[in-house]
């Protein structure tokens, strides 16, 4: 059995069990072409996962196998959204390509980018990595929301997290792009940016959708 | 089609909003747009002809966008304009300091392959920055004409004017997918600019793509579609947004190379001494203006009342004295040099000025002299405590310029002097002279043009919405207006509005008339009819609100509180229902906030002698239309009829003497014809507070004036328009009965 059909059957595993217990009925039924009975014994043999009757369930290593595939899948859905502005229907080969080939450091490095995201754009979770649980007591993401940045701290926008196309639009033209230098110069009552020369004042729902790459040195 | 028609060239001018472009328009046509610091302004089109080394031309000014694909309704109109026209030259105005936008507009104007100017205004506050752009090199990289220019100060006007005769079509920006624009493919006519052409169709639900169906065949509008379906299924292509991010990708590469970012040469310099002096005494003359409205509340005297005790004084000490004292200090009725009606020292103006001026004058000065406190104020006057602060003072000072040197001063010489000693006694002898008592009671009788209407208009309304124009122009034109914007945010978003309706609400209070049609500012058509239905309820005018404060003045303090209070819930209840209930969305709240400056005096003078024209123009003959159909109304015997009907209402249902039904039918004309019968009644002790409250509740809330209905049957159509005004009118009269149940029920006497 080929590592990339074994991953495969994990992920499948994973997002079945995320629903509730998987019974191999409904496995073999959903994915008629790749988990057949053999395969399912096979990755029993390789210890991946137990067989009892009416149930499948991952073994740890499994669990820890599949839940590094899911992850980097859906990292890949992110990157793939937020930064690439990829229609969300059109991304899932992509990441399915993406999903065999990143090593863990590199799926690390694209969580921390994008700011420990917790969900896909489908809204299923992310399983959390060794970055997320070291950002939560160490440095501070590369990428957050605005609203993460204090007053006076400048940054550059990484992207809109949105699909409101007229506010993306919106802020495209009053110069919030990616690539540009903000700077946060007030929170409340409303947020005020500001863009090159310019200070542009918004409510929170749009500085919500901006994600900024902090620069370490202020500059 | 005549010579001179055909040889005229048409120029249209584009800009991001409030980068000049109306100064500039200004400036080379010497026709004055609508000039002022607040973004999207220009609702209108404005046109002008001129002509430069005797070439006919004729100059389009247009609403402020920030993208060619339109998000909203004033940015529609300048793609629009600039599609229908297909003009000889397009002149862009750019703000200098901020390259990345101008050239993000720059790049989309280009495609339309029309020759183009570029200009880049306010090119002194550029330098003051420390940021250096090499014009040269911007010119050679578009293939255009680059001009700098300074319009509020008229540099380099000429410069440009020299310019429009050799604009060329820009070089291509390039980077686009090549099937745009190959002819073999023909994707689209020439006349559609090729990448904006896909953004207008995949962008529908704002662009608007009827504009580009009346340009391309049905066969190329299905190939256009074709292809904008071939770049969604691209892994790493939304067609949506494709355009702009391959348009900031250029910027990205060039702007580096045309932009150089010195030390700035101004700003950051530690505050000197005079600087703190004029802070502090901008301070302490707050605090002495505001401590007039406070102390008194406590029983203290404020220094401007003893101010004003010691001018009393003053006064005659007895008045058969004819002694050089008395010519000197005489009060009222004679000719005194010092106090008096038009003694040196009036003594309303002294006060008023004693209040005035010990803030006006600091702040002034500040804002002329000390680049630094323009950005402190403009630090401080968004932030939430430090701003209420700012707007309370603001609030107070365009109340007495309004309030009290308009509605009391001018309008006393306007009515007593102007009209009362010198008009009316002529007009009175000339009426004698017609035959027939019908005209003559047409122009002098109760309900006459000139005794009730052109009076009315021109001796208490003009002089009060003139100081107002004046105050609202200054406030506009220091750029303080966005910050209030930013204030009033979050609770305008519970009402269906976002901050920018502050624009068309506070406007109203200076005319409802005009803030109805200012309205076409705001993004959603929800968000206009909220503000339209908003203003015709509860927002008086500064004449009606004039007369109110009139009426009340010497009942129990009580009253007016009580009248507040019920119209500002009143408003904001209806408001908030009608987001819930109105379909359509509130539009998201992003606004620029332009520098604070010391305004520019002539366009605060030029601003207002548009809108005085314009009222005298478009309002005052509605005055008379008006007061025309009361006349009509009156001869027929109609208004007694509707007195008369309405009279069980206003006697069961709002507990008030059965006269004032007249008040309530004169009130559908105008709020205040209305209020100034309710003044007799009080004056005759007709009423008492209760009553009084509860009828100003009606008025208040009533429909404005005629005028008012008039533009929303213009903006909104008949079918809302009426609707409106039947809602109005009927929530006024159920809050009125509702205060007056709740008085009865409580039993409280105010």
């Amino acid at each position: 059995m080929r590592q990339e059909l074994i991953d495969e059957c994990l992920e499948r595993i994973w997002v079945l069990a995320e629903a509730g217990t998987v019974s191999p009925g409904a496995l073999l039924a959903r994915h008629p072409h790749f988990l057949t009975e053999e395969n399912l014994q096979e990755l029993r043999d390789l210890e991946l996962v137990d067989l009892s009757p009416g149930q499948v369930s991952l073994t740890a290593i499994g669990r820890t196998k599949a839940r590094e595939i899911v992850r980097s899948h859906r990292l890949a859905e992110r990157l793939l959204v937020d930064v690439l502005g990829m229609d969300d229907r059109r991304i899932e080969e992509e990441a399915c390509t993406f999903e065999h080939n990143l090593t863990p450091g590199i799926v690390d490095s694209i969580c921390t980018l994008l700011g420990h995201p917790r969900y896909c754009p489908h809204q299923k979770p992310i399983p959390d990595g060794e970055c997320c649980r070291r950002e939560l007591d160490s440095v501070a993401a590369l990428v957050t929301a605005l609203s993460a940045l204090r007053v006076g701290e400048t940054a550059t926008v990484a992207y809109l997290n949105s699909t409101n196309y007229p506010r993306i639009k919106k802020l495209y033209a009053f110069g919030i792009v990616p690539g540009v230098a903000v700077e946060l110069l007030q929170r409340s009552p409303a947020y005020v940016l500001k863009v090159e020369e310019t200070q542009v004042a918004m409510e929170s729902c749009l500085a919500a959708d901006i994600f900024v790459r902090r620069c370490p040195n202020g500059r | 089609m005549p010579e001179s028609s055909r040889n005229t060239r048409t120029i249209v001018l584009v800009g991001n909003p409030n980068v000049g472009k109306s100064v500039i328009f200004s400036q080379i046509t010497g026709k004055y747009a609508v000039v002022s610091n607040y973004p999207g302004t220009t609702v209108e089109v404005s046109r002008c002809h001129l002509r430069i080394d005797g070439q006919p031309y004729e100059i389009i000014d247009t609403p402020g966008v920030n993208s060619l694909v339109p998000q909203s309704e004033d940015e529609k109109v300048t793609r629009d304009v600039i599609l229908a026209s297909r003009p000889d030259a397009i002149v862009q105005i750019g703000d200098a300091k901020n390259l990345r936008r101008t050239l993000f507009l720059t790049l989309q104007l280009a495609e339309f392959g029309i020759p183009m100017v570029l200009n880049l205004n306010m090119i002194d506050d550029c330098q003051a920055r420390g940021i250096e752009i090499d014009t040269a090199g911007l010119a050679a990289w578009l293939g255009i004409p680059v001009n700098t220019s300074i319009a509020t100060m008229g540099v380099g006007i000429h410069q440009l004017l020299r310019l429009i005769p050799k604009a060329t079509p820009p070089r291509h920006p390039g980077g686009f997918d090549p099937r745009l624009t190959d002819p073999a493919l023909a994707l689209l006519p020439a006349t559609v600019p090729p990448a904006l052409g896909v953004e207008w169709l995949v962008n529908a639900e704002a662009a608007d793509p009827s504009a580009l169906r009346a340009l391309v065949t049905p066969d190329q509008m299905a190939r256009l579609k074709a292809f904008a379906d071939d770049l969604n299924q691209h892994a790493t292509i939304n067609p949506r947004t494709h355009f702009d991010i391959v348009r900031n990708r250029l910027l990205d590469a060039w702007i580096p190379r045309l932009k150089t970012q010195h030390a700035a040469a101004a700003g950051g310099r530690p505050a000197t001494l005079g600087y703190r002096t004029s802070l502090m005494l901008l301070g302490i003359g707050a605090a002495v203006h505001l401590a007039h409205w406070f102390l008194p509340l406590f029983g203290l005297a404020s220094p401007i009342q003893r101010i004003g005790r010691i001018l009393a004084t003053l006064g005659p000490a007895d008045a058969a004295s004819t002694g050089w004292a008395n010519r000197l200090f005489t009060s009222t009725d004679g000719p005194g040099l010092l106090v008096g009606e038009f003694g040196l020292l009036h003594p309303l103006l002294t006060v008023t000025l004693f209040q005035l001026l010990p803030v006006v004058l600091p702040l002034f000065y500040l804002l002329k002299r000390h680049p630094q406190f323009a950005m402190d104020l403009d630090r401080q006057s968004r932030r939430p405590v430090v701003g209420l602060g700012v707007l309370a003072v603001c609030l107070s000072v365009v109340y007495l310029f309004v309030g009290v040197i308009g509605a009391q001063i001018l309008v006393g010489f306007m009515e007593d002097r102007l009209f009362g000693d010198v008009l009316n006694p002529v007009m009175a002898r000339m009426i004698g002279w017609l035959p027939s008592a019908f005209v003559q009671d047409l122009i002098s009788g109760s309900y006459g043009l000139w005794s009730m209407g052109l009076t009315y208009a021109i001796a208490i309304v003009l002089p009060i919405v003139g100081a107002f124009f004046v105050a609202f122009g200054f406030l506009e034109d220091s750029g303080y207006l966005p910050r209030l914007a930013i204030l009033v945010n979050q609770v305008f978003r519970r009402i269906g509005l976002n901050g920018k309706a502050v624009l068309p609400m506070v406007l109203g209070l200076g005319c409802g008339t005009m803030a109805t049609m200012t309205a076409r500012i705001l993004n959603s058509p929800k968000e206009r009819l909220i503000a339209t239905l908003l203003l015709a309820l509860g927002i008086p005018c500064s004449a009606q609100l004039g007369v109110i404060l009139g009426v009340v003045a010497g009942v129990s303090p009580l009253v007016p509180l009580v009248l507040a209070a019920v119209v500002t819930g009143q408003m904001l209840l209806v408001g908030f229902l009608a987001s819930r209930i109105l379909p359509g969305e509130r539009s998201d709240f992003v606004l620029e906030l332009p520098s604070i400056r010391y305004p520019v005096w002539k366009n605060i003078l030029t601003k207002t002698r548009l809108r005085v024209v314009w009222f005298l123009l478009e309002a005052v003959p509605l005055f008379l239309l008006g007061t025309l159909l009361l006349f009509v109304m009156d001869r027929l015997g109609w208004l007694q009829g509707l007195i008369v009907a309405v009279r069980p209402v206003v006697q069961h249902f709002l507990g008030l003497p059965p006269d004032a039904a007249q008040v309530f039918v004169m009130g559908l004309i105008r709020r205040d014809y209305g209020a100034v019968g309710l003044f007799d009644m009080v004056q005759h002790g007709a009423l008492t507070a209760n009553q009084l409250a509860v009828a100003l509740v009606v008025l208040t809330l009533f429909v404005p004036c005629v005028a008012n209905i008039f533009v929303i049957f213009k903006e909104q159509g008949w079918k809302r328009a009426a609707a409106i005004v039947t809602f109005v009118i009927a929530f006024a009269i159920v809050s009125g009965g509702l205060v007056h149940g709740l008085l009865r029920l409580l039993h409280i006497t105010l």
